[in-house]
C-alpha cells in the first residue's frame, strides 16, 4: 500500500512450544501504525497481546517461543531479519517498552536516576554529566521533582515507579512506545494521572505508540485506532469510532456487553459464554465459534478471513457485512 | 427495620515500628438483609481489613458489631465457631484462595463436614446441589484447582462459603482478577444466588462501575475513614465528596464521543500511620482549608446520605439550597 | 444414570497429582537413573539373605585375605569372612541407618516447625532460641558428644545423626508456614470454623514438605556418610557389624596390602550418594509447584 508506513506487522505468527505441545500464541497478525499515533491491543488474559509487542521489540524467550512467520516492518526494515546487536541499538532508542507491574521491572539496588542516566549512556553519544543531566530533566518531565535523582526504588510509590519506568522508556525519544497494560497495577486516581501523563508526552514527543490493555475505557480515552484480538489474531481492527460505535464482531459486541456500564443500569450483565480456546488446540474455523451465539456451521468448517467493511474497519467474520447486523 | 449487622465505631490499627497504623477508624455502617452494601475505595483504604474485622477473621481494636442486635463484638470461642456458619468471606485472588493440594470435592465438603449440620450419607448429595447451585460441571468434582481458570476457581470460593448457608457474606473483590467476560459471569452467579437464597453482600471493591451494577447501598472509604455512603443511584445521582467526585470521574469511560473533563488528584495516598486529626484526604483535595484540619463528621445531606466533609455545603450548590430551606 | 457414570470417571482423577510427580521424574533421565540405581542398591540390601552366598560373620581362618574368586566374588578380610555378603548385609545397615536418622529428625522437626510457624510468636520465640542454641554447636562435635554419651550401636547412631538435624528442619518449615499461613486459602479454613490442629497438618504441612522431602533424600547421603565417618572414629557402629563405614574403618590398617578392601564399601558408599543427590536433584524440579501452573 504505501512504502513509507511508519510500522507495518504482516502476517505474524508466533509459536511456543511446552511439554511436546504447540502453542499458537499469535496467528496471522497484520496491522500498520503511522507516526505520532496510537494503537490499542484489546483482549483478555492470553490471548496473545503480549507476545505480539515482545515480537515486535524482539524480547520473545527463544525457546520456547519462536517466531513461525510473517514480518515486522519498522521504516521499511524487517526487525525479524536483525541480528541481535542491530536490535540491541533500536531497542531502547528506536522502540522501548512499558511494562505491566511497576513494582518489579525497576532494579530495587539502584539508584532511579542511574538507572535512566544507563539507558542514555547506552544509547546516546554524550558524556556521564550529560547524561545524569538529561536523565533528571526526564524525571521532571513525568512529574517527579529532580532531587529524587538519588532516591531508591522502594522509595516511591506504585504510581512514581510507573512515572520512573516512563521516564526510562522515553528518555532516548524513541519513535515507538509499547506499552504494556501500563496502568492495570495502579488505583483509578493514580491511573488518571499516569494516563494523562502518557497523553501529554506522546503529543510533546510525536511517539507512535501501542497500547495494550483489556480496559476499554482505557483505550477510548488515549487510542487512535484499535485491534481486538482473541486467541492470537485480530479478530477486528478499525479506527476508535468504528470499534466503539459500530462493533460488528460478536466477540466484540460481547466485551461491550459484558462491561457494567457507568451510564446505564442494566438488570443483567450479558457475559459471553464458555471460556477462550486452548491454544494448544485451537478450532479449525472461527476461534470464537464456539462461544458465539450466531455460529453456524459454515463458520465451524473454515479460517476466517479478513474482512473490508469500508474505510479502515475489517472484521474476521463471515457474517459481518449481512446487512441488519448491527 | 433492624439490620442484619451493623458495626459502630469500628476501629482497626495494627502495630509497626512507626506507629499504629489506622486501617480502619471509627467506621459505621448497617447492612440490610437480603441487600448489597458496596465498599469501594483504593488500595491501603481498609476496606478489605474492614470486611475480615466484621466477619471476625481479625479481631476489632474497639468500636462494636452487632448482628440480629447482638453484641458479638468479643464472642467466646463456641460462639464464635456459631457465628461463623452466618458468616462468610469470598476472596480476591481464586488462585490463592483455593489449597492446592485440594479437589473441588473436598474444598466444598470441609465446610459440610466441619458444620455438623449433614450426615455422613447426606454430604454427597449436598456438595452436588451446591457445584450445582454455583454451576461448576459435575465432571470437575475430582478436578485440582491448577486444571480449573480463574471463573471456575471462583465459583468454587462462592461454593465454599455457601456451605456454611451463611446470611451474610463478606465479598473481598471477587471479579477483580477475571477477564471481564468472565467477571460477568461470576457478577450474575451473585446476584442470582441472592435472589435465590436472600443473604446479605458486603462488597468490597475498587471498581466504581462493579459497583454500582450490583450495590443498593454503597460506602466509600478513604485511608479507613468512611467520607460518603448513601443508597446507590442516589450517589451516582449526586455525589457530594471531593473524593467520590474525583473517583468517579478517573473511571475511565467507555463513551468516545463525552470523554468527560477528569478531576486530577494531585498526589497520592498517604500514611495511614500515625494519621494527623482532620480530613485525611486534605493534602490532596483540590478545596481544603484550615477548617479541613480539625475532625469531620458525617452529615446527613440528604436523607440516608451522609458526607463526611466539612465544606459540603459550601461546594455544592444544590445542597445550599436545601439547608436554606431547612434553617428557615 | 449419566451422572453417577461422569462422577466416577472424575473419581478416577484422584490420584492424579503423585502421577504427576512420577511422570515428571521420569522425564529427567539423570533423576530417572539415580532412582533406579538407588533402588537396585535398596533391594540388594533388603534382600541380603537371600542374595548373600554366606553369613557375613562367619570367619574362616584358613582364607584370610583371599583377592576375588569363584567362591568368594569380593574376596575375603582379615578373618576370612566373604566380603560380597559383609557388603550387602552392610547395605541394610548403612541405607537403614540414613532412611532411619532422616526420618526421626524429618518428624520431629516437622512437629517443631509447624507449631513455631502457625502460633508464632512466643510459641516460635522459644523453639527458635532452642534451634539457636542447638546448631550453635557445630554438628560433627555435637554427634560426636552424642555418641560418646549414648554409647556405641546402630540405634544410638540413628538418634545421634538424627537429632543434629531437627533444627534445620525445622527452620525450613517454620519459614514455609510463615508465609503460606498468610495466604488466602488458610484464611478461609478459619473462616469455615476449621480447627488449628486439622490447618496445620491438613493444609499447611503438605503444600509446605515438598522441599522438606527433596532435603531430606539428599540428606540420606549425608546421614550414611556421617555414620560412615562416626564408625571409621569407632563411634557408630561397631564391628562386627558390617555397616559400611566400619568396613572401611577395619579395613584401614590392611590398605597397603589390600586397597580393594576399602575400594568396595568406598565405591557403594559414593555410588549411593550420587544415586541419591541425582534422584533428590530430579525430585526438586517434579515437585515444584511453579512448573505445574
Amino acid at each position: 500500500m504505501k512504502d513509507n508506513q511508519f510500522l507495518s506487522v504482516e502476517d505474524l505468527v508466533v509459536e511456543y512450544t511446552s511439554n511436546d505441545q504447540v502453542i499458537h500464541a499469535v496467528n496471522r497478525v497484520s496491522f500498520r501504525l503511522d507516526k505520532g499515533q496510537t494503537l490499542g491491543l484489546v483482549g483478555e488474559t492470553g490471548a496473545g497481546k503480549t507476545t505480539i509487542a515482545k515480537s515486535i521489540i524482539g524480547i520473545l524467550p527463544d525457546p520456547p517461543a519462536k517466531v513461525r512467520g510473517g514480518r515486522i516492518l519498522l521504516e521499511g526494515e524487517d526487525l525479524l531479519q536483525l541480528d541481535d546487536r542491530h536490535m540491541q541499538k533500536i531497542r531502547g532508542k528506536k522502540i522501548s517498552m512499558v511494562f505491566q507491574d511497576p513494582m518489579t521491572a525497576l532494579n530495587p539496588n539502584m539508584k532511579v536516576g542511574h538507572q535512566i542516566q544507563e539507558v542514555v549512556e547506552l544509547h546516546e553519544n554524550v558524556s556521564r554529566k550529560e547524561a545524569e543531566e538529561h536523565a533528571k530533566r526526564m524525571l521532571e518531565m513525568v512529574g517527579i521533582p529532580r532531587d529524587r535523582f538519588y532516591e531508591y526504588p522502594h522509595q516511591f510509590s506504585g504510581g512514581m515507579k510507573q512515572r520512573v519506568i516512563i521516564a526510562m522508556a522515553l528518555a532516548c525519544k524513541p519513535d515507538l512506545l509499547l506499552a504494556d497494560e501500563p496502568t492495570t497495577a495502579l488505583d483509578v486516581t493514580i491511573q488518571a494521572q499516569v494516563l494523562e501523563l502518557i497523553k501529554n508526552l506522546k503529543v510533546e514527543q510525536q511517539t507512535s505508540m501501542i497500547l495494550i490493555t483489556h480496559d476499554l475505557g482505557v483505550v477510548a480515552g488515549l487510542c487512535d485506532y484499535v485491534g481486538v484480538v482473541y486467541a492470537g489474531e485480530i479478530i477486528e481492527y478499525g479506527t476508535l469510532e468504528d470499534i466503539f460505535d459500530h462493533p460488528t464482531h460478536p466477540y466484540t459486541i460481547g466485551l461491550f456487553g459484558a462491561l457494567p456500564s457507568m451510564g446505564k443500569r442494566v438488570k443483567r450483565l450479558s457475559p459471553i459464554h464458555g471460556l477462550p480456546p486452548d491454544p494448544s488446540k485451537l478450532p479449525e474455523g472461527c476461534s470464537f465459534s464456539p462461544r458465539c451465539p450466531r455460529a453456524t456451521e459454515a463458520c465451524k468448517k473454515a479460517p476466517v478471513e479478513m474482512r473490508n467493511l469500508g474505510g479502515t474497519h475489517e472484521c474476521r467474520c463471515i457474517l459481518a457485512d449481512k446487512p441488519g447486523d448491527r | 427495620m433492624e439490620p442484619l449487622v451493623e458495626i459502630k465505631g469500628l476501629k482497626k490499627y495494627f502495630r509497626t515500628p512507626r506507629g499504629p497504623l489506622h486501617a480502619v477508624d471509627d467506621v459505621s455502617m448497617r447492612f440490610e438483609a437480603g441487600k448489597t452494601m458496596g465498599v469501594v475505595g483504593e488500595s491501603g483504604c481498609g476496606k478489605s481489613t474492614l470486611g475480615r474485622t466484621i466477619i471476625h477473621l481479625q479481631e476489632p481494636t474497639g468500636g462494636k458489631i452487632f448482628y440480629e442486635g447482638e453484641d458479638v463484638t468479643r464472642v467466646t470461642p463456641k460462639k464464635l465457631v456459631e457465628l461463623r456458619q452466618k458468616m462468610q468471606i469470598i476472596f480476591q485472588d481464586p488462585y490463592a484462595s483455593l489449597n492446592p493440594r485440594m479437589t473441588v470435592e473436598e474444598t466444598i465438603k470441609e465446610p459440610l463436614a466441619l458444620s455438623g449440620r449433614y450426615q455422613r450419607s447426606e454430604i454427597d448429595a449436598q456438595i452436588t446441589k451446591i457445584m450445582d447451585l454455583v454451576g461448576i460441571a459435575r465432571r470437575m468434582r475430582m478436578s485440582y484447582p491448577h486444571e480449573m481458570d480463574g471463573g471456575r476457581r471462583q465459583r468454587v470460593g462462592v461454593g465454599r462459603a455457601l456451605a456454611m448457608e451463611p446470611k451474610f457474606i463478606v465479598c473481598d473483590e471477587p471479579v477483580s482478577a477475571l477477564d471481564v467476560s468472565i467477571q460477568a459471569q461470576v457478577l450474575n452467579l451473585l446476584m442470582d444466588l441472592q435472589d435465590e437464597l436472600g443473604m446479605s453482600y458486603m462488597f468490597v471493591t475498587h471498581d466504581m462501575s462493579v459497583v454500582r451494577h450490583i450495590s443498593h447501598d454503597i460506602s466509600v472509604m478513604y485511608l479507613g475513614q468512611l467520607v460518603e455512603t448513601s443508597e446507590s443511584e442516589e450517589l451516582f445521582l449526586h455525589t457530594y465528596h471531593p473524593y467520590t467526585k474525583a473517583l468517579l470521574s478517573a473511571i475511565p469511560s467507555t463513551d468516545i464521543h463525552n470523554q468527560k473533563n477528569r478531576i486530577m488528584l494531585k498526589g497520592e495516598i498517604s500514611s495511614p500511620v500515625n494519621p494527623k486529626p482532620g480530613c485525611r484526604f486534605a493534602p490532596r483535595c483540590l478545596y481544603a482549608t484550615e477548617k479541613c484540619l480539625e475532625p469531620q463528621t458525617l452529615v446527613e445531606v440528604a436523607p440516608k446520605h451522609y458526607v463526611s466533609c466539612c465544606r459540603v455545603y459550601e461546594l455544592n450548590e444544590d445542597l445550599k439550597r436545601g439547608q436554606d430551606g431547612a434553617e428557615q | 444414570m449419566l451422572n453417577s457414570e461422569k462422577e466416577q470417571q472424575g473419581r478416577g482423577k484422584k490420584q492424579s497429582q503423585l502421577r504427576e510427580v512420577l511422570k515428571r521424574l521420569m522425564k529427567n533421565k539423570t533423576a530417572a537413573v539415580g532412582m533406579v540405581i538407588f533402588l537396585i542398591i535398596a533391594l540388594a540390601s533388603v534382600l541380603a539373605p537371600v542374595l548373600a552366598p554366606y553369613d557375613y560373620a562367619q570367619m574362616n581362618l584358613d582364607e584370610t585375605f583371599q583377592t576375588p574368586s569363584r567362591e568368594h566374588l569380593l574376596g575375603t578380610d582379615e578373618y576370612g569372612r566373604d566380603y560380597l555378603s559383609r557388603i550387602l548385609y552392610g547395605g541394610r545397615f548403612s541405607l537403614g541407618l540414613g532412611l532411619c536418622a532422616q526420618l526421626f529428625s524429618l518428624f520431629f522437626g516437622v512437629i517443631l516447625g509447624c507449631f513455631a510457624g502457625y502460633y508464632g510468636g512466643k510459641t516460635d520465640n522459644l523453639i527458635m532460641r532452642i534451634c539457636d542454641v542447638w546448631q550453635s554447636i557445630p554438628g560433627i562435635l555435637f554427634t560426636i558428644i552424642l555418641c560418646a554419651a549414648l554409647g556405641t550401636g546402630w540405634i544410638n547412631t540413628v538418634i545421634a545423626m538424627g537429632l543434629g538435624g531437627i533444627p534445620g528442619n525445622c527452620r525450613m518449615i517454620r519459614a514455609q508456614l510463615l508465609s503460606l499461613r498468610e495466604r488466602e486459602f488458610i484464611e478461609a479454613e478459619h473462616a469455615i470454623n476449621c480447627p488449628s490442629g486439622k490447618i496445620m497438618f491438613r493444609h499447611l504441612l503438605p503444600n509446605a514438605i515438598s522441599p522438606l522431602i527433596v532435603s531430606s533424600t539428599m540428606g540420606i547421603g549425608n546421614t550414611i556418610n556421617g555414620a560412615a565417618g562416626l564408625a571409621y572414629l569407632g563411634l557408630g557402629v561397631q564391628p562386627p557389624t558390617p555397616e559400611w563405614g566400619a568396613l572401611i574403618s577395619a579395613a584401614r590398617a590392611q590398605i597397603r596390602y589390600y586397597p580393594y578392601l576399602i575400594l568396595y564399601p568406598g565405591l557403594m558408599l559414593a555410588i549411593t550418594i550420587l544415586s541419591l543427590n541425582m534422584f533428590g536433584d530430579g525430585l526438586r524440579d517434579a515437585m515444584d509447584p511453579k512448573l505445574k501452573n
